[in-house]
């Protein structure tokens, strides 16, 4: 016999009660009470977590509470009733091996979720994306750049004429997707650098084009840009890590979690890596593109060098070679970019192809 | 009838104990976590069903537990507008900045509905012997204590640099910081009463079934609790800066004594003394940090539940102390480090049993008598929303 308090339909009224099965059928005993009798599948029982009390509800809603969670189980069982089967979420949480395994199971799709899956889900929703709808993203955000860090361009007008008009007539026929592109030219405190946003408007700085002294090596610059353009890195960025974003709040269940040291520093570190992806692909474009408009590769190394030689680039980049050897693994996490080596080295790997090309 | 047949009843002192273990939530809270995780997060619904339960039903008095009653498909469905929402937040913040500061403006309004909603649902999924618990407190209350009283402050600063800059037409910062700083300060003032307030608003408008809980708390009291917290608090940031300044005074000496035997210059192994001393300082201020944070909630814990009471049936008493809580603390954290947060499960456990064991309740008369009332379910939507943004521990009532 099942021991327990019997309560009348919604009263706190209680009263020691115990019930007995046999087969399908239950029996309900209660001092000073006709004792109840029904089919075991006529009553509405709690599932099973832990060993907290049970709550079996009889036909009349009045309430059987029992804390004998183990002959509760076992008259589910031999009757056959449905809350048996339910029980399986009880037996998963009593169970260490199948806890072993779930956890196994559980470091394994989180890991792939993180590296693959979100990803791969933010560049699928970036190509999906019509191309107007980066529009409003790039236009808010160029009015941000120009208020802040960005002024005008103190290049000669001829100059940024005749740059536009090569940029129109012989880089853009090279690609093939119904982008606008525009190109500006603007003063970014004296750092040479360019960017792309994701709707076609490439920005390159006054520094940048004082530093190159051939229209080519301008040129492997603005094909790195429409790279990441046409790979819609910009949008995956934002993307991705809006997933991120929304991805520690559901687990940390804590808005505020995003601004912890213990959650921004991984989250830096997995979106540097991306970046970093984004940089090797946009530059296989840009050499890709200059082998087919007859470029030597050869212009993307010397522009490089030239930038990681500027003493107003980032610092890290402007140190002496031997010294960038030591250090380059630990900062292979912590930069946005490949290293310059990598990327020359590339750069020259496809010069070499282009040369015996040409020889052929 | 155990309690019904009594006429004459004398006080009767039932006290709480929690029944669940530590081992046993670990599996739980594991499998919620991975079905939570291999799901996608749908299955997280199921899971703070099945936690609730097992904390509530633990929870007992009297011989019997409390349940919890929600289902978990109300639950999941709040989820999903909370997650939608989240994701267009998120979204348009990074594309367009000043729509998703408006956007973040409308949640904050939304807030006190958010929050009022919540404790209607919480409340009534709850129950004991068989009877639901309920919330019938005011919508305006709710925007009055979390918004409209806490918003004061700002608006009068605002408002009278408004009148200041037409009248005076003052162009330089200094009395517009002022102004700022008096805000800041008088709203920092309000804490206590606004905790007193808030707490009195919850715990004064539940009912279980037809009974009604009464929290007759006190400002003063909350005023002196902080007061005697601030007292503490300079006594014991003194001390440690006293300490601290005489042992570095010393290691200085000391190591410009070594530097120049070593002719001028500082030999790495003088060092060593200072680094121990720094991070002595910085475990002295991590425990006092604690301390401060145990006897702030011990203190108000102690006040709220000695004034909860229910009818004239039942009165509650809690008697934790601060060393007690201060020792729970620095467990819960040595744990938490030494186990890479896998201890999470005990911590929960441990802390239930500690606030079960430390509370009682003085019955002076029948439990018998309470029925469920029918409540009223007009807009399910808001009440799963608020589930979803889990208020219980976004307001932090210090239970």
């Amino acid at each position: 016999m099942i021991k327990g308090w019997l309560y009348p339909v919604d009263s706190s009224a209680r009263s020691g009660a115990g019930l007995s099965a046999n087969d399908d059928r239950f029996t309900l005993t209660c001092d000073g009470q006709a004792p109840v009798t029904g089919s075991i599948l006529g009553l509405t029982v709690s599932q099973r977590v832990g060993n907290i009390p049970r709550n079996i509800t009889l036909p009349d809603k009045s309430l059987f509470e029992t804390a004998d969670n183990d002959a509760v189980d076992a008259m589910l069982a031999a009757s056959g009733h449905l809350a048996h089967r339910t029980g399986i979420l009880h037996i998963l949480e009593s169970r260490w091996q199948w806890i072993a395994l779930a956890l196994l199971a559980m470091l394994l799709t989180g890991f792939s979720a993180l590296r693959w899956g979100m990803p791969w889900a933010a560049r699928e929703l970036a190509f999906a994306m019509p191309v107007r709808a980066t529009g409003i993203i790039s236009e808010q955000t160029f009015d941000i750049l120009d208020k802040t860090i960005l002024e005008e361009s103190a290049l000669p007008v001829e100059e940024q004429e005749r740059i536009r008009q090569h940029f129109e007539t012989s880089l853009l026929p090279l690609q093939r997707e119904d982008f606008t592109y525009s190109l500006h030219f603007r003063h970014m405190y004296g750092i040479p650098n360019a960017f792309a946003l994701p709707a076609g408007d490439i920005v390159v700085t006054d520094r940048l084009i004082e530093l190159a002294d051939s229209q080519e090596e301008i040129d492997a610059v603005l094909l790195h840009e429409i790279g990441h353009v046409v790979h819609r890195h910009g949008l995956q960025q934002v993307l991705h890590s809006s997933f991120l974003t929304v991805a520690i709040i559901l687990i940390s269940g804590d808005v505020t979690a995003t601004g912890n040291i213990a959650v921004a520093l991984p989250v830096f570190l997995l979106e540097n890596h991306y970046s970093r992806e984004n940089e090797n692909e946009a530059d296989h474009y840009a050499f890709e593109r200059m082998m087919e408009a007859g470029i030597d590769p050869a212009y993307f190394s010397i522009m490089m060098e030239k930038i990681s030689r500027t003493p107003e680039s980032d610092s890290k980049d402007s140190a002496p070679r031997n010294e960038e050897q030591d250090g380059a693994d630990l900062r292979g996490y912590l930069s946005t970019h490949p290293s310059t080596q990598e990327r020359v080295s590339q750069a020259e790997m496809y010069s070499r192809k282009f040369r015996e090309r040409l020889s052929e | 009838m155990d309690q019904a047949t009594r006429t004459d009843f004398e006080t009767e002192i039932q006290p709480f104990h929690f029944t669940g273990t530590g081992g046993e939530y670990f599996k739980i809270w594991i499998v919620n976590l991975i079905l939570s995780i291999l799901t996608l997060g749908i299955y997280s619904a199921w899971a703070k069903v099945r936690t609730n339960r097992y904390f509530y039903g633990n929870t007992q008095v009297d011989n019997s537990g409390f349940e919890y009653h929600a289902k978990p498909l109300a639950i999941l469905k709040g989820r999903l507008i909370a997650v939608a929402l989240l994701l267009i937040y998120v979204m348009v913040g990074q594309m367009l900045p000043a729509a998703g500061a408006a956007f973040a403006l409308l949640l904050l309004f939304a807030t006190p509905w958010v929050i009022w909603k919540s404790m209607q649902f919480n409340a009534r999924m709850a129950s004991f012997r068989n009877v639901r618990f309920g919330f019938y407190g005011s919508l305006t209350d709710s925007y009055r204590y979390l918004l409209a009283i806490p918003m004061i402050p700002l608006l009068t600063a605002v408002l009278a640099g408004i009148v200041m800059w037409f009248v005076t037409g003052a162009s330089e910062p200094g009395p517009y910081v002022a102004l700022a700083v008096v805000a800041i300060i008088t709203t920092y003032l309000m804490v206590p009463f606004l905790q007193k307030a808030i707490t009195g608003y919850y715990i004064g408008n539940h009912r279980y079934g037809q009974g009604l809980l009464q929290a007759d708390l006190s400002a003063k009291r909350y005023y002196m609790i902080y007061l005697s917290l601030l007292g503490w608090s300079i006594l014991i940031f003194a001390a440690i800066s006293l300490a601290a300044g005489v042992a570095i005074l010393f290691m200085g000496l000391n190591v410009a004594a070594l530097a120049s035997e070593a002719g001028g210059e500082v030999p790495p192994v003088a060092m060593a003394p200072l680094i121990t001393v720094t991070v002595l300082i910085y475990i002295a201020v991590l425990l006092a940090g604690v301390w401060i944070k145990a006897y702030l909630k011990t203190k108000i814990r102690n006040h709220v539940f000695n004034n909860i009471r229910l009818d004239n049936v039942v009165q509650l008493e809690s008697t934790i102390a601060t060393g007690r809580l201060f020792r729970f603390y620095l467990v819960n954290i040595l744990l938490l480090i030494c186990t890479l947060g896998l201890a999470y499960p005990w911590i929960k456990v441990r802390s239930a049993r500690l606030m079960a064991t430390t509370t009682q309740a003085h019955l002076t008369g029948s439990l018998e008598q309470y029925v469920s009332l029918q409540q009223s379910r007009q807009s399910a939507i808001g009440d799963e929303i608020g589930e979803a943004f889990d208020v219980d521990a976004s307001l932090d009532l210090a239970f």
